[in-house]
């Protein structure tokens, strides 16, 4: 293996570091529709629907029950994205998603929070 | 035909997050480092049969593993890449014992280790998924329900483990309900995600929930899993692998991680000098990894729609043989220069062929039939057929009925052709059913059934045309003499909740190397006296497939293929060195 080469794999390497931090940066954790991409990316539709029950409940709903206490329920909402159970909305726990990052979460969190309820 | 190759990635080492809790040390030396030492228990007696496994610094495997003797010492392999002044990670798995401390010596290159580990009652942080399924007293509905649900992830996974907690920590007095509806909602959420994976195709979005959540074999699974998973599963105590360890001293593992999305699915050892070719399920790419430096880079399968490499076979002149996961598209690679053929196959009504193996030979390379054709098994239209490489042409036959058996969704599966070239052995997936075909005249021959829940995978033939066929719901394996048509045994693997998913023939060796997908080990089948040992793999969640042998160096080459997106365990290549100096 050449040394050349070997420094091309770093350059490479330091430069997906890179795009990773920027893309996890608060600047980008602001854009709602990247919220919309991680809600497709972690699959969240296979249990939830915007304004219908599914498996969990519709993502309306989740921000409708918590509209008067937005703060507190962004780090909540994100525990329970990772973490699971519940009995919130019945007797069937959330699953857990242990492998969806912490500011992922965050930033699901906050999108559905965001939500304006259908009438 | 044009290929294309674009550097993907990366160092190997990126992924610690996978490796069970571990030690971390510095060496300081001024040259390369060798690792040996011992494995200690807290009063200083040895610890038998551990595996230690160490993270070397890049470029090189991911993870380097050797297995400790009866005094507890244990050697690592010479890797190129021990440099100085690199730290390392070690880890250890022993079934029942957990890492506690270690301590290092270091004389001019030679870095002596003591691994402490402590014996503990809860096996939970070392056991494999099949180690919760051990005290289920009916078979039967077992063996069901791991064809159901460990065709696709181990069970129990870790995060399953933690959902039956979420289930017993929610308040309420009617225990069944609550059990019963949150299986419920799993199961749906399960039937989701498989038939996301399944409709992958060219225009496919998410499926519809209203339609797949709901699936013929839902109510039995939650039946089954509302009548066994009762609790929450922080504990299991007193699982052993079943068979004696099939380790000694020079025994190697080298693991290599492969950055995400890959899902590697088989992996094979090709080219000179020998690179690491793996099938990457989740996209249209072969992953190259060179085994020395770990570095990877992709070959995309030349096609306009999504191919999902699956199935590879190295061929006779040592070319890459590729079947799809998703679209009818075969690729066939000369890993010299690196140009591809491929073929578009489709039945002769323009219905899309399901390729899901080529045939076999008991070198386990692809055996062409004496006309030189290549022969597939057909797991969408129940068949088999051929594609002739020179002209194009394919046809297809379709299988017979079994018994009263169905004729559809039978999933004709592995395949096999004898040593004269003229006949094909099949199993069918979801009857239990093993078939054969004449290849001279077309026509369907014998066959042979198991029971309905049995699940009999990928195939293998000895060279004296013995079939070996794995039993993945069932835990079991069939040897089947394809001359006299006689059935020789059907032996219990040591663990029967293993999921033995493919069989290979070691025609050096004389023994069969059985992958499982839910116990992390391969297990090693000696014909001669039919006794199983053990080959264990260093972490959980250890979802093995395919294993090939090296013509050369007998070493073993696998992988740990979960499925990209949903399920959440390592993906990578390994190749192994059994130790047992058979090949030289």
């Amino acid at each position: 293996m050449n040394f050349l080469f070997r420094n091309l794999h770093i350059a490479v390497f330091a430069i997906l570091l890179l795009a990773t931090v920027l893309a996890t940066s608060p600047l980008f954790a602001q854009d709602a529709s990247e919220g919309a991409n991680l809600v497709n990316e972690y699959r969240c539709y296979a249990c939830h629907d915007m304004d219908k029950a599914l498996i969990g409940p519709p993502y309306q709903a989740i921000a409708a029950r918590h509209a008067g206490q937005k703060e507190v329920m962004e780090k909540v909402l994100a525990t329970k994205i990772i973490l699971g159970g519940g009995g919130n909305w019945g007797m069937v726990p959330m699953v857990p998603n242990e492998h969806v990052p912490e500011q992922d979460a965050l930033i699901i969190a906050r999108w559905i929070l965001a939500l304006t309820p259908s009438r | 035909m044009n290929s294309t190759m674009k550097n993907v990635m990366t160092p190997g080492n990126a992924s610690r997050a996978l490796l069970l809790p571990f030690i971390l040390l510095t060496v300081m030396g001024a040259q390369a480092a060798t690792f040996t030492g011992s494995v200690v228990d807290i009063n200083g007696s040895p610890v038998v049969g551990a595996m230690v496994t160490l993270e070397p610094s890049w470029p090189g495997p991911t993870y380097v593993t050797a297995f400790s003797d009866p005094d507890g010492r244990f050697s690592l392999p010479d890797q190129a890449n021990y440099r100085p002044g690199s730290e390392f990670q070690v880890a250890i798995r022993a079934l029942g014992y957990e890492l506690v401390d270690s301590s290092k010596e270091e004389e001019g290159g030679s870095v002596s280790l003591t691994v402490i580990a402590r014996a503990t009652d809860n096996q939970a942080a070392s056991a494999p998924a099949s180690a919760w399924l051990q005290d289920k007293a009916d078979h039967d509905t077992t063996s069901t329900f791991v064809l159901d649900c460990v065709g696709c992830h181990q069970v129990p996974s870790p995060e399953f483990r933690h959902y039956a907690a979420a289930i017993a920590d929610i308040p309420g007095a009617d225990r069944d309900a609550i059990r019963h509806a949150s299986y419920d909602a799993l199961v749906k959420y399960m039937n989701f995600l498989s038939a996301e994976e399944f409709g992958r195709g060219p225009e496919a979005g998410p499926p519809d929930a209203s339609r797949v959540y709901e699936v013929g074999d839902g109510p039995r699974v939650i039946d089954y899993l509302s009548a066994n998973f009762t609790d929450r599963m922080d504990s299991v105590s007193g699982y052993d692998w079943g068979a004696p360890l099939a380790v000694t001293p020079q025994t190697a593992i080298m693991e290599y991680a492969v950055p995400r999305p890959n899902a590697i699915r088989e992996a094979l050892l090709l080219g000179e000098p020998k690179q690491l070719w793996a099938a990457d399920v989740a996209s249209n790419a072969i992953v190259k990894i060179d085994p020395e430096s770990g570095y990877t880079s992709s070959l995309e399968v030349p096609s306009d729609t999504p191919v999902g490499p699956h199935s590879l076979h190295r061929g006779a002149d040592g070319s890459l043989w590729v079947a799809p996961f998703i679209t009818s598209v075969v690729g066939h690679l000369d890993v010299n220069d690196e140009t591809w053929d491929t073929w578009r196959m489709q039945t002769v009504d323009g219905t899309p062929t399901g390729i899901h193996d080529l045939s076999f030979g008991a070198e386990h390379t692809l055996l062409t039939d004496n006309d030189g054709l290549v022969w597939f098994s057909d797991i969408v239209n129940n068949a088999v057929g051929y594609l002739d490489p020179d002209t194009g042409a394919i046809d297809h036959y379709m299988a017979p009925p079994v018994l009263d058996r169905a004729t559809t969704g039978t999933a004709l599966y592995g395949l096999v052709m004898t040593s004269d070239r003229e006949e094909i052995w099949f199993s069918q997936l979801n009857i239990g059913s093993i078939g054969s075909f004449n290849v001279v005249t077309r026509e369907f021959g014998p066959s042979f059934q198991l029971p309905l829940n049995s699940g009999p995978r990928r195939l293998s033939i000895s060279d004296d045309d013995i079939l070996y066929v794995p039993l993945y719901g069932t835990g079991q394996l069939v040897e089947y003499d394809t001359k006299t048509h006689t059935q020789i045994g059907i032996y219990d693997m040591p663990d029967m909740a293993s999921a033995p998913y493919a069989v290979t023939w070691d025609p050096v060796r004389k023994v069969v190397w059985i992958p499982t997908s839910n116990t992390d080990v391969i297990y090693k089948f000696d014909p001669a006296d039919k006794s199983f040992t053990v080959l264990p793999m260093p972490r959980t969640g250890a979802f093995l497939r395919m294993v090939d042998i090296d013509p050369d160096t007998g070493n073993l080459v696998t992988s740990y293929a979960n499925i990209v997106g949903h399920v959440h365990g390592p993906r990578m290549a390994l190749i192994i060195d059994p130790g047992d100096g058979a090949y030289r």
